[in-house]
C-alpha cells in the first residue's frame, strides 16, 4: 500500500515540475508575442514620423500612437527623442512580470 | 516472549486502510487537475505563437505588399498615382468588383506588376475579410483573410481575422506625396481556447513611384 502512495507522490512530484516548466515555457510565449507587438509598434511609428511634416504633427502621432501602445501592450509607454538633425530615437516600454524595453533609431 | 496475533501481523487495520485509501484518492485527484492544468497552459501556449506568427506574417507581407503598389516596372508608361492603393467599403466591393466581404470591413486594393501564369502583368490585387465557409469547436463562422488577384478565385491568407479595416491618407509633405495606410484587425488564434488579439499596422509610402 505505502509503495502505491510513494509512486502516487512521485509521480505528482514529476507532473509539478513538468507544470512549472510549461508555466515558464507559457510565459516566454507571452514575452515573444509582446516582443513582436513592440517591434511591429516601432515600425509603425517609423512610418509614422516619415509623414509628419512638423513638430506638432508628430506630437499629435505620437499621442495617438500612445494610445494604440495602451491598448495592445500590458502598462505600455512609448517615447522619442530628436537626437540630431532627421534622426530620433523611438522607446517603447511595457511591464509584464518585469519592464521590457525596445529600442530603435530611426529618420524623422 | 511475547507473541503478536496472527492477525495483526500480516494484514492490516480497518483505520490504516481508510487513510491510504483517502490519501491516494487526494493524491489522484491533485495528479487529475495537474494533469489538465498543463494541457490547458499547452493550449494556451500553442494559441499565443499561433497569433504571434500571423502577427508576424501580416506586419511583414503587409508592409512589403503596400510599399511595393503602384510598381509599374512592367508597364511602359507610369500609371495613375490613384490606381495603386484602392479601399472600398464592403457595399461597393460588392457592387464594383461583386466581391461579398465581412459586413463593415474593407477591402484593400493594391496594384502592382507581378509574376502570374508566367507573365509579368500589372494586375489589382484585392485583400478582403470574408466568411471562409467553416466553423469552430463553438459553432461560430470563422472569417478570414482573403487575397484575390484580379478575377481569379481568391486565396485565404490567414485565418481568424476579423474586424479588418483600411484607411488611407494622402498627405503633402515637403513637395513629396505621401500616401499612409492604416490597417487595424482583430486575430483569433484557432486553437481550442481562442484568443482574441487587436493588431494594427501603419505604412508610408511614397507616391511618386506610382
Amino acid at each position: 500500500m505505502i509503495e502505491i502512495l510513494f509512486s502516487l507522490s512521485l509521480i505528482a512530484f514529476i507532473l509539478l515540475s513538468l507544470l512549472s516548466f510549461q508555466i515558464r515555457l507559457f510565459n516566454n510565449s507571452v514575452t515573444t508575442y509582446y516582443q513582436t507587438i513592440a517591434l511591429i509598434q516601432l515600425e509603425n511609428f517609423s512610418d509614422m514620423l516619415l509623414v509628419a511634416s512638423s513638430n506638432e504633427d508628430q506630437q499629435q502621432l505620437f499621442y495617438e500612437w500612445n494610445l494604440d501602445n495602451q491598448k495592445l501592450l500590458p502598462n505600455s509607454k512609448g517615447n522619442f527623442f530628436v537626437e540630431k538633425d532627421h534622426v530620433c530615437t523611438i522607446s517603447l516600454q511595457w511591464l509584464f512580470k518585469r519592464l521590457y524595453q525596445e529600442k530603435q533609431i530611426v529618420n524623422c | 516472549m511475547r507473541m503478536i496475533p496472527q492477525s495483526r501481523a500480516n494484514g492490516f487495520t480497518f483505520l490504516e486502510l481508510l487513510c491510504v485509501l483517502s490519501l491516494g484518492i487526494l493524491i489522484f485527484i491533485f495528479l487529475l487537475t495537474l494533469i489538465s492544468s498543463v494541457r490547458e497552459l499547452y493550449h494556451r501556449q500553442l494559441a499565443f505563437s499561433d497569433l504571434q506568427e500571423n502577427v508576424y506574417f501580416l506586419s511583414n507581407f503587409f508592409r512589403e505588399k503596400i510599399q511595393m503598389a503602384g510598381n509599374w516596372s512592367c508597364q511602359e508608361k507610369p500609371l495613375q498615382y490613384s490606381a495603386a492603393v484602392r479601399i472600398f467599403n464592403a457595399n461597393d466591393a460588392k457592387t464594383q468588383l461583386n466581391i461579398k466581404v465581412a459586413p463593415a470591413t474593407n477591402l484593400l486594393q493594391l496594384s502592382e506588376c507581378i509574376r502570374f501564369h508566367h507573365k509579368t502583368q500589372f494586375l489589382p490585387i484585392y485583400f478582403f475579410d470574408a466568411n471562409s465557409g467553416r466553423a469552430d469547436s463553438r459553432g461560430l463562422p470563422i472569417d478570414s483573410l482573403f487575397m484575390q488577384i484580379d478575377h481569379h478565385r481568391r486565396e485565404e491568407l490567414i485565418s481568424g481575422v476579423s474586424q479588418w479595416n483600411v484607411t488611407m491618407q494622402r498627405v503633402n509633405n515637403q513637395k513629396i506625396n505621401q500616401c499612409v495606410v492604416e490597417i487595424r484587425y482583430v486575430l483569433t488564434s484557432m486553437m481550442k481556447n481562442p484568443l482574441l488579439k487587436p493588431g494594427i499596422l501603419y505604412v508610408a509610402l511614397r507616391a511618386s513611384h506610382g
